[in-house]
């Protein structure tokens, strides 16, 4: 099995797919030629031509738009927009047309796309190139959100995203595309929307998270087990719908939740996530549910300090998780 | 501005007070020093006192509360700015906690304080959590802490519940019923953690030597009626036993010491610790400086404190401080004893039964009262050469001591 980077999961996937089905095709900022600001769509146009590889205006309402309509016509669009930042332009598109052309149609209509879209910080990209915008689609029934933590379910979320039916917005945190590499089969699987995946099996606390920070907490579980703590480590990997019933008996096992994320904490993943559990298993509740995320400032600052201080990291993690395994 | 009275640190290795009686209701006018509480710990009673003037605004401990020290009891609301009065004061001068005593000072301000699993847990078990100590912070139950005293409870019922075949039915009571569960009371906790802390820390040593003490009672039998004329207090044996070690102490000064880690503090005076049986469990007043009192003084100083003690009236300084002990193991007929160091003191002594034992002197057998000195030392501050000296002495003086009293 091939050792694969994030990003190259994801190539692997859009070509197989593309191979596979020839409904599928990609369309976004630099794309085509270029191959992507992040590589991502490399190689590509000279596999599949500029039908299926389409580079398009600056213009995010347009891709998204676009994207909407191929798919009412029978097409497997992949959009991507080159960074969650500039996916605004494109909100009116996503939540009042393709989050809702299942219901408002009654069923007659669907609206199979996929919207890829890098996001998050600790990349040195300030205000415009750092946000994490996932809770303002959360919230939005009709859509999917997924994000991957690793390069293995990368590849098989994309896979599962563009075979979904529905809207899917597929985040992907682009610290993580050269960070972090693991085996990726190179034949066709898939990893289920709507599924958590347990990272690390523990008895003293339960933390859940997502992308990056995944990816810190499961080093912070590993420094904590030197110390006799043990970490119960969940990914959410899908941000909604939410794996409500694995997430509860996660919660219930240890009686300690920590939700960790980068985004920032008011009206976040982890506030519904606490909220779940305490609706439905207050009885198996040890401890107030915690959670560790981002500062509730307007955006990531471009100085180094303050860029540090604003994202979490390992220690600002184990930091917390000690604090829940000692209440 | 408010001021919050707290559990203050009554004696050496007192973790917690447990409030008797409040004397002031909330809302109540005080004046500074006048009595807020009562409170009793496994060593001594004590009024805590209103460190300034002021209006009780809440109790934060009821009746019957134990309170670990430092945690609040009540809040004073004063006048006062607080400027010059920023200063906790010390309701105990006079013995700051030894250094060599980690006073385990448990924040337990969480104790009762139950999540709703451990609530769920604990009543699905029939456990009382009350009786489960937590390892959380502020000493909570956890939910681990439940599991753990559930899996406990459970032990031993599942072995006894399969009967054996061919076993006669148990009579109608439970085995269980046949045993009593008594809570550890404060006084018998502490001396539990103490002993264990000596027998498990200190390398003791232990010695025996015997002194010929017929002169002795002959001395005591002349004087006794009318020391008790003359000072109105019995004259026991204990008292010269007493002298005797604190004059083999100023003789063998290494021994009046005790252990600190980095240091062996050498101690000038000579504070006696008494071992006294009370109903309630042993105490351990101290009398101080009592190299510098007369044989007469001494009685009376320990006829004082021993009475203080069996009253429950000890206060925080009656109980500290001291730098040896002596107990008067004789005095329930024991002949032998192997006692256990006071930490973080060097040695304790103990006086067994006087006997009458045929005795050889000089070649020729006579009958003497005797009386059997055991000496438990900590090898860390001495070594048995010296230790053996010591004893020597005591022993010495306490065979002469007839001699040089005089009443």
């Amino acid at each position: 099995m091939a050792v694969k980077n994030y990003i190259e999961a994801i190539t692997d996937a859009l070509a197989l797919e593309m191979r596979r089905d020839e409904r599928v095709f990609v369309m976004g900022e630099d794309v085509g030629v270029r191959g992507g600001v992040f590589r991502a769509t490399a190689g590509l146009l000279d596999e599949f031509g500029p039908q299926r590889v389409l580079d398009t205006p600056l213009a995010e309402a347009g891709i998204v738009g676009t994207a909407i309509g191929a798919a009412l016509n029978g097409m497997l669009p992949v959009a991507e927009i080159q960074f969650v930042d500039f996916i605004l332009p494109a909100v009116n598109q996503i939540i009042s047309e393709a989050a809702k052309i299942r219901y408002r149609t009654a069923g007659d209509f669907h609206c199979p796309i996929v919207i890829r879209a890098p996001y998050g910080g600790g990349v040195h990209g300030a205000l415009y190139h750092s946000q994490c915008l996932e809770a303002l689609f959360t919230h939005v029934p009709g859509l999917k959100v997924v994000t991957p933590a690793s390069p293995y379910d990368a590849k098989g979320l994309l896979l599962s995203a563009i075979r979904d039916p529905d809207p899917v917005l597929f985040f992907e945190h682009k610290r993580c595309y050269r960070l972090l590499k693991g085996d990726v089969p190179a034949d066709d699987y898939t990893v289920p929307i709507g599924k958590v995946a347990v990272r690390r099996e523990g008895s003293d606390i339960t933390v859940f998270s997502y992308g990056l920070m995944l990816h810190f907490c499961q080093e912070a579980a590993e420094d904590l087990a030197s110390e006799g703590i043990s970490v119960h480590l969940v990914d959410l990997r899908t941000l909604l719908p939410l794996d409500r019933e694995s997430i509860l008996a996660a919660a219930s096992r240890t009686g300690k939740a920590l939700i960790v994320h980068e985004d920032n904490k008011t009206h976040g993943i982890g506030a519904e996530v606490a909220a779940l559990i305490s609706e439905e298993v207050f009885f198996d509740l040890d401890a107030p549910i915690m959670r560790l995320c981002g500062p509730d400032v307007p955006a990531m600052p471009y100085s180094s300090p303050m860029e540090k201080y604003y994202m979490l990291d390992q220690k600002k993690i184990a930091d917390k998780m000690r604090e829940l395994a000692a209440f | 501005m408010e001021i919050e009275i707290n559990m203050p640190q009554l004696g050496e290795s007192v973790t917690e007070g447990l409030v008797n009686r409040w004397l002031v209701k909330p809302g109540e006018k005080v004046v500074r020093d006048q009595p807020l509480c009562e409170v009793v710990t496994e060593k001594v009673n004590a009024e805590i006192p209103a460190s300034h003037a002021g209006v009780v605004q809440d109790l934060a401990a009821g009746e019957g509360d134990i309170i670990p020290v430092g945690q609040r009891l009540c809040t004073l609301f004063t006048d006062e700015s607080g400027e010059e009065t920023g200063v906790e004061p010390d309701h105990s001068p006079g013995h700051k906690p030894e250094d060599s005593e980690p006073s385990v000072q448990q924040d337990r301000s969480q104790k009762l304080r139950y999540s709703p699993v451990v609530l769920r847990l604990a009543d699905e078990h029939g456990l009382d959590l009350k009786a489960i100590s937590g390892t959380g912070t502020g000493g909570r139950v956890t939910r681990k802490d439940v599991l753990a005293a559930a899996e406990m409870a459970n032990e031993p019922a599942s072995e006894s519940s399969p009967a054996p075949p061919g076993a006669l039915p148990l009579p109608d009571e439970n085995q269980e019923q046949r045993v009593e569960h008594r809570t550890v009371d404060p006084i018998r906790r502490m001396i539990a953690e103490r002993m264990v802390r000596s027998a498990t820390t200190i390398p003791h040593a232990w010695t025996v030597m015997e002194a010929d003490v017929t002169d002795l009672v002959a001395f005591r039998q002349k004087v006794k009626n009318r020391f008790f004329n003359q000072e109105g207090v019995r004259l026991t044996y204990f008292p010269f036993f007493v002298q005797a070690v604190i004059k083999g102490l100023q003789e063998y000064d290494q021994l009046n010491a005790s252990w600190h880690q980095e240091h062996i503090h050498q101690h000038r005076d000579v504070h006696v610790s008494l071992a006294v049986a009370t109903d309630k469990g042993l105490l351990v007043p101290v009398i101080h400086q009592a190299n510098r009192l007369s044989l007469t003084g001494l009685v009376h100083a320990m006829d004082s404190i021993i009475k203080k003690a069996r009253a429950g009236k000890l206060t925080p300084d009656d109980v500290s401080g001291g730098t040896f002990t002596v107990n008067n193991t004789g005095a329930f007929g024991s002949v032998v004893s192997m006692p256990i160091i006071n930490p973080p003191q060097s040695g304790i002594v103990t006086m067994e039964a006087i006997v009458k034992r045929p005795v050889v002197i000089d070649d020729m057998i006579g009958i003497r009262s005797m009386v059997n000195l055991c000496f438990s030392f900590d090898h860390r501050i001495v070594d048995g050469a010296v230790a053996g000296q010591f004893l020597q002495s005591v022993c010495r003086h306490l065979q002469v001591m007839a001699r040089e009293s005089s009443f």
